[in-house]
């Protein structure tokens, strides 16, 4: 993963778990990898992954059962609190770009309203590519 | 130690073994020479031996003082000094690998003499005529077998000994140019010196030491200053490395 | 624990190490950075015990380095070094008869991983090639103290990957790793604790985590400002 320059690795990781359990490629109950797993697959310090964890479990989303490793929470409402949160979180930077530009909010409905643009993700996109890339 | 050694005769085995094969080829053509009373042939076999005997002497105790100057003043140093052994040890088993490679030159070219001295035997057709031949060829005459042997062993005695102890000076000159020299450039014209100077020592030492004791002990005080020189070396050269040698 | 106290090395005139007292402490991954020539392989080969100190010392658990720390401590050069009558697999052998922390097997996984062939010669390798085998004998051993000197230099963009992982396989608690490098944004999200070096003196040890946390900078960024 290309991690951004800004922003603490291990936050970006957090993110990035919160991502795929939004989405539903990783599903409540699911078993995440050891810390070791997680620090080779994003290539960070074992440390930082061990960081990640013990983020993602004082946030509630994921927990740690002794002896057998950290899981997601088995919890149905989860996935929806993921998306909220990052949909708001998009959303929050979508604003704050667009009011940046001098954009009124009340115009950026309209401009959602009528964006014709494609859904996925191109090379035109002028956007930063903050850790969007694959692990 | 040992695997200190195994590594110090694989650095060192092939031009060993590159004289000891001529040596080998020198002992066919000679055995050859016989069998086909060719003259030219055996004579051909016995200068091959010659001068096998002396690049075993010459050579290898160069290779080895070559080599260890190649260690201690190249990036080639990281090999031995990244190991936990210490220099006692290190330079311990160099000078053991050159003690065994000269026993083992020594030991083929001895059985090579005395499958010679046998052959001629049998060629000549007796020991008498053998024994005369050799003792004329050497200048002497009435001398017993016995004496010609302890004659023999203390030329050989003294040859190894001293060539041991060139060695070890060998050795203690590029320690103390790697070390307390820094290693500077020209450092192998400063070892040199080094060298020259301790060899110098040496030679005026042995000639007191000559005028000092009676005949019957020189071999034996040869030996002993020998030894002892070795030793000294060897332990100022280890301490220097222990204490000084940044690679 | 390794600590360098008051190091200093001078060669001639020239000062390397200028007075670095520095802790390494296990389970932490450090990223010395500096120009070139600012004194890190030079603390590397001292603590490693190559090279002696003009002054200071260094302890590794508290005792003297000497001889037997190099049993604990696997220092990979910049240079190559190696025997050039070995082949591949000779290195591995060298260093299974020289160190009992070395583990045969895990050489053959890296040699394979890294696409070294086992009987290639020393002398045929080039110099990224070189560089993969130097990094493959350091960290097949168990050691306390892994000292990499620039160990993605020369390695093509593939294979650093493979170096890293190899890397991040060696972090235990039990063991620090202290990583020279010039290439900070691919080391940098490795390490745990990053050293500013310049003149052969330390400027600041910073964590990696806090330093974008606290300051929002990443540590290509505070080089930037330190060494400019």
């Amino acid at each position: 993963m290309q991690f951004d320059a800004s922003l603490p690795i291990y936050q970006q990781v957090v993110t990035d778990i919160k991502r795929e359990i939004a989405s539903g490629t990783v599903h409540p109950g699911d078993k995440l990898p050891s810390c070791r797993d997680l620090a080779v697959r994003y290539r960070i310090n074992p440390n930082t992954a061990a960081r990640v964890y013990q983020v993602l479990e004082a946030q509630g989303v994921a927990e740690t059962r002794r002896g057998m490793g950290t899981y997601v929470r088995d919890d149905p409402q989860l996935k929806g609190t993921m998306l909220r949160e990052m949909a708001d979180g998009y959303t929050a930077q979508y604003v704050r770009e667009m009011r940046g530009l001098g954009f009124e909010r009340k115009e950026l409905l309209k401009i959602l309203a009528a964006w014709d643009g494609p859904e996925e993700q191109t090379k035109e996109d002028t956007g930063n590519g903050k850790g969007k890339t694959d692990a | 130690m040992r695997e200190l050694l195994k590594y110090e005769f694989r650095k060192t085995r092939f031009l060993n073994l590159v004289i000891l094969i001529i040596a080998a080829a020198g002992e066919g053509a000679f055995l050859l020479g016989t069998i086909l009373r060719a003259e030219n042939v055996l004579l051909t076999g016995c200068m091959i031996l010659l001068c096998s005997s002396a690049a075993g002497i010459l050579l290898a105790p160069s290779q080895s003082a070559d080599l260890l100057y190649r260690e201690l003043n190249t990036k080639q140093s990281y090999m031995l000094f990244l190991t936990p052994r210490s220099p006692k040890s290190i330079l311990g088993a160099k000078i053991l690998t050159a003690i065994i490679w000269l026993i083992v030159q020594g030991a083929v070219t001895g059985l090579f003499a005395c499958v010679d001295a046998g052959v001629i035997y049998r060629a000549s057709g007796s020991t008498e005529g053998l024994l005369s031949a050799l003792l004329s060829s050497l200048g002497d005459s009435g001398f017993s077998m016995p004496d010609l042997a302890l004659k023999a062993a203390e030329i050989i005695g003294t040859a190894y000994g001293f060539v041991l102890l060139v060695l070890m000076e060998l050795y203690f000159a590029e320690i103390v140019q790697s070390t307390v020299l820094n290693g500077r450039k020209g450092g192998g014209w400063f070892a040199l010196l080094i060298f020259i100077i301790l060899f110098a020592a040496f030679i005026s030492l042995s000639g007191h030491v000559a005028a000092a004791v009676p005949e019957a002990l020189q071999f034996a005080a040869f030996i002993c200053m020998d030894a002892a020189c070795i030793v000294i070396f060897f332990l100022l050269g280890s301490y220097l490395m222990e204490k000084k040698l940044s690679v | 624990m390794l600590e360098t106290k008051n190091l200093v090395k001078k060669f001639g005139s020239k000062t390397a190490v200028d007075d670095i007292s520095f802790a390494v402490e296990p389970g932490k991954t450090y990223l010395l950075l500096g120009p070139n020539g600012s004194g890190k392989t030079t603390w590397m080969k001292i603590a490693a015990t190559l090279t002696k100190p003009t002054s200071g010392d260094v302890y590794l658990d508290g005792e003297p380095v000497g001889i037997n720390s190099r049993k604990k401590i696997s220092y990979m050069p910049t240079e190559s070094y190696f025997y050039n009558w070995m082949r591949v697999a000779d290195v591995g052998t060298y260093y299974r008869d020289f160190f009992e922390d070395f583990d045969t097997e895990k050489f053959k996984e890296m040699l394979a991983r890294l696409d070294l062939a086992p009987d290639a010669r020393v002398r045929d390798l080039s110099s990224g090639m070189n560089a993969k085998l130097r990094l493959a004998a350091s960290m097949s051993r168990y050691a306390s103290v892994y000292l990499l000197d620039e160990p993605l230099n020369g390695i093509d963009l593939v294979a650093r990957d493979q170096v890293l992982d190899a890397v991040i396989g060696a972090m235990t608690p039990d063991a620090a790793i202290v990583i020279s490098s010039h290439l900070v944004e691919e080391v940098e999200s490795i390490a745990s604790t990053a050293v500013f070096i310049r003149h052969g003196k330390i400027l600041e040890i910073r964590d990696t985590e806090d330093l974008r946390d606290q300051a929002g900078l990443s540590l290509a960024d505070r080089y930037r400002q330190l060494m400019q």
